[in-house]
């Protein structure tokens, strides 16, 4: 039964109170994800940070440093997205930016943006404040100075990104220009090229190109925000008259749901599998009573709702989240409409694991979360039924509950609305994740037919690449120090900005490392940052990623690291383990390749490797195509 | 207290403002001043026009100088509805 918005309210205040008492902070975090979806705003905005702030000092999450700066007033918004951040496990620090301040900000390299030292900053700049001209009184201009005034925009645009990529390492997200609701022109204006609509386009194609001359720059699109709302509903002309706040209550709160979009992934926060209920989920009805017959799926109402609950799923699968089953069902039943309904986008191959069976869901998670080789904290969970959703987030609350409306017509938007999947940049890895993990369950069947470990290395005919890391392999290389949790032996998180100024250093050494075997390509895997400092390298970063641990392809990549600092003059290789609750995998691995502890610092510990006395060998059945020593002479 | 648009503007004053309901409700301004300030006021604007579903004009936000002229504003924007 559904419970009246302020009585739920109240209800998961309390829970989140009771958690806290109880000391079950994940519990205290998923049920302020829960109060602040249901109800966001500035009571309770108060109510999860002052609650987030008590958290803080237990329980540290993710942190995070923000600045916001704008040409109109957002002071509004700081609260809700510091408690937006909050609810999904990030401890945000804010700086708001003077009052449209922001180009003297950029521009000056000791401004309080710099001292601020931000790890993300948003540039909100409204189209009448950065050119009024062309907002305004665009119809008293000839078509020369239009175009003038949109080329001095562009170019100033251009600067500021220039000038913030001088001093800030920080990734930088840009809203775009958004068009009046009216036309200066009235209908005019659509029925030339030279329009101010058609205008506002080409500025935003301006900026994209921009922005894309330097990594790490995001655009919003704040038109299509806008539109997704409606502009009517967006502006509050008499707050922007009197205040300079033009937005809404509702806007402000939709515009921090977007920003979220994007923090999520700046700082790691990612979901990697989506784990879908069956009957009346992914179709409408229930397979083993309605029959193949009878489950409503295919491109006709009712069952078009459930395409288009599909198509949105497919969409994310070629983002490269994975996705698995998890469904009370008779599997008989449930695989046929799978693998033969005409009606269904999604098959049996897009699957990387399957639940079909009458257990408890949370063990069906927790077992899929491990076949993926993925932290239960990476997995999002879809399911119509509000009990198994209430059960799951009660047992499992770092599991990301995704809340699904009564009526299935508004399903598709409900997953598309979800922050979960967003990121930053896409790669070639990312798109094909699913099919190396169904490459994967082959291995596995190999592996349990195969006899000797070495044996079934062997028959696997691993081909390892590893080579300095280039500047297209940036994104990647960044993707996975900020995702990589178990194989990682420091965890240090790094934006591609960071990588970037790492491989233009000559202190610094970052490798890449691909793999392929007889499966497939693997693709690149595996990472790692060393520190020149005269006769020591030390290693800051060693990561591979989950779909390739276990298969001795860490001690080649280790072999390569310690060859070069050899070959480099090195004398000693020095390597560093931080635990985390999720890298044990990594915890022996400086021991067990001939290093020695030489220092112990809390729980990290220091290990060294003297190259001049001791080298490392690369298994015999690993074939190196090329190495780190290659390429660099 | 028993007006319930007065208790649940205090209520939700209270929240936005960290203040205690008690002392939010006693709080008196000087003539033609508001004991709010400007964002403090902004914030709870924006409380109330979510959770009651209202609009306020400029000139409303001039004349919201305590708790209780609020409620009574928002009372007045609901029943002319």
């Amino acid at each position: 039964m559904m419970l009246p918005a302020n009585l739920h309210g109240q209800v998961l205040r309390d829970q989140i109170d009771q958690a806290m008492g109880s000391r079950q902070y994940e519990q205290a975090r998923a049920r302020m994800r829960q109060l602040w979806d249901s109800a966001p705003g500035p009571a309770t905005a108060k109510f999860i940070v002052s609650r987030a702030r008590e958290l803080r000092a237990i329980m540290p999450s993710g942190r995070l440093r923000l600045a916001i700066l704008s040409s109109f007033t957002l002071d509004p918004a700081v609260p809700l997205i510091e408690a937006a951040a909050a609810a999904h496990g990030i401890d945000l620090d804010v700086h708001l930016g003077g009052f449209n301040a922001y180009a003297q900000e950029i521009l000056d390299a000791d401004s309080e943006l710099y001292r601020f030292s931000p790890d993300v900053v948003i540039l909100g700049v409204q189209t009448r404040d950065a050119e009024p001209e062309l907002w305004d009184s665009i119809t008293d201009l000839t078509l020369d100075q239009v175009t003038g005034a949109s080329q001095r925009l562009g170019d100033r645009f251009a600067q500021l990104f220039s000038a913030f990529r001088l001093n800030s390492m920080a990734t930088l997200v840009v809203h775009g220009f958004e068009a009046p609701d009216f036309a200066r022109n009235g209908i005019l204006d659509s029925q030339s090229t030279s329009g101010q609509r058609e205008l506002i386009r080409q500025l935003n194609t301006e900026l994209l190109h921009a922005a894309s001359k330097h990594p790490g720059i995001h655009l919003l699109d704040y038109e299509a925000l806008i539109a997704r709302h409606g502009k009517s509903q967006w502006n509050d002309e008499g707050r922007w008259l009197s205040i300079r706040m033009p937005l809404t209550s509702t806007a402000l709160n939709s515009l921090t749901c977007e920003w979220l979009r994007f923090l999520l992934p700046a700082a790691g926060k990612v979901r990697k599998a989506l784990i879908v209920d069956l009957d009346n989920t992914l179709w409408g009805g229930v397979i083993a009573e309605d029959g193949m017959d009878g489950i409503r799926i295919g491109s006709e109402y009712p069952g078009a709702a459930f395409r288009g609950l599909q198509r949105a799923i497919l969409d994310l699968y070629r983002r490269g989240v994975m996705l698995a089953i998890c469904s009370k069902n008779n599997p008989a039943d449930a695989m046929e409409a799978l693998e033969k309904h005409p009606g269904m986008l999604l098959r049996r191959e897009h699957f990387a694991a399957v639940r079909i069976n009458w257990n408890d869901k949370v063990r069906n998670l927790r077992e899929i979360a491990g076949e993926l080789n993925i932290g239960t904290d990476a997995l999002a969970f879809l399911d119509d039924n509000p009990a198994e959703r209430e059960w799951v987030r009660s047992q499992m609350p770092e599991v990301a509950v995704i809340e699904l409306p009564d009526d299935p017509i508004h399903y598709t938007r409900a997953l598309r609305e979800c922050p979960h999947f967003e990121r930053l940049s896409a790669s070639e890895e990312d798109r094909r994740r699913a099919q190396y993990y169904s490459e994967q369950r082959l291995r596995n069947e190999l592996r349990s037919s195969t006899g000797s470990l070495e044996d079934f290395y062997r028959s696997l005919n691993m081909q390892v690449e590893i080579s300095p890391v280039t500047h297209d392999q940036v994104p990647r290389i960044a993707q996975l120090t900020q995702k990589t949790n178990q194989f990682n032996m420091t965890t240090r998180r790094y934006t591609e900005q960071e990588i970037a100024a790492m491989i233009a250093s000559p202190c610094w050494r970052v490798y890449s490392l691909r793999v392929a075997d007889r499966f497939g390509d693997n693709g690149l895997v595996g990472a790692a940052v060393v520190r020149v400092q005269e006769a020591t390298c030390e290693i800051d970063t060693f990561l591979l990623s989950c779909r390739v641990i276990g298969r001795t392809i860490e001690t080649a990549l280790l072999a390569a690291i310690a060859t070069q600092a050899r070959d480099a003059g090195a004398h000693k290789l020095v390597g560093v383990f931080v635990p985390t609750q999720k890298n044990q995998p990594a915890e022996a691995f400086y021991r067990s390749h001939g290093f020695s502890c030489v220092r112990q610092d809390g729980n990290a510990c220091w290990w060294e490797f003297d190259v001049r006395e001791k080298s490392i060998n690369t298994p015999p059945w690993i074939e190196i195509m090329n190495t780190a020593q290659e390429i660099v002479q | 207290m028993t007006n319930p648009i007065l208790v649940k503007v205090s209520q939700l004053a209270s929240e936005v403002l960290n203040v205690p309901v008690q002392q939010i409700v006693t709080r008196r301004a000087v003539e033609g001043t508001s004991v709010l300030d400007s964002l403090q006021l902004l914030n709870l604007v924006l409380e109330l026009e979510q959770s009651f579903q209202v609009h306020f004009s400029p000139e409303d936000m001039d004349e919201m100088t305590d708790i209780p002229a609020i409620a009574q504003m928002v009372e007045r924007k609901l029943s002319a509805r």
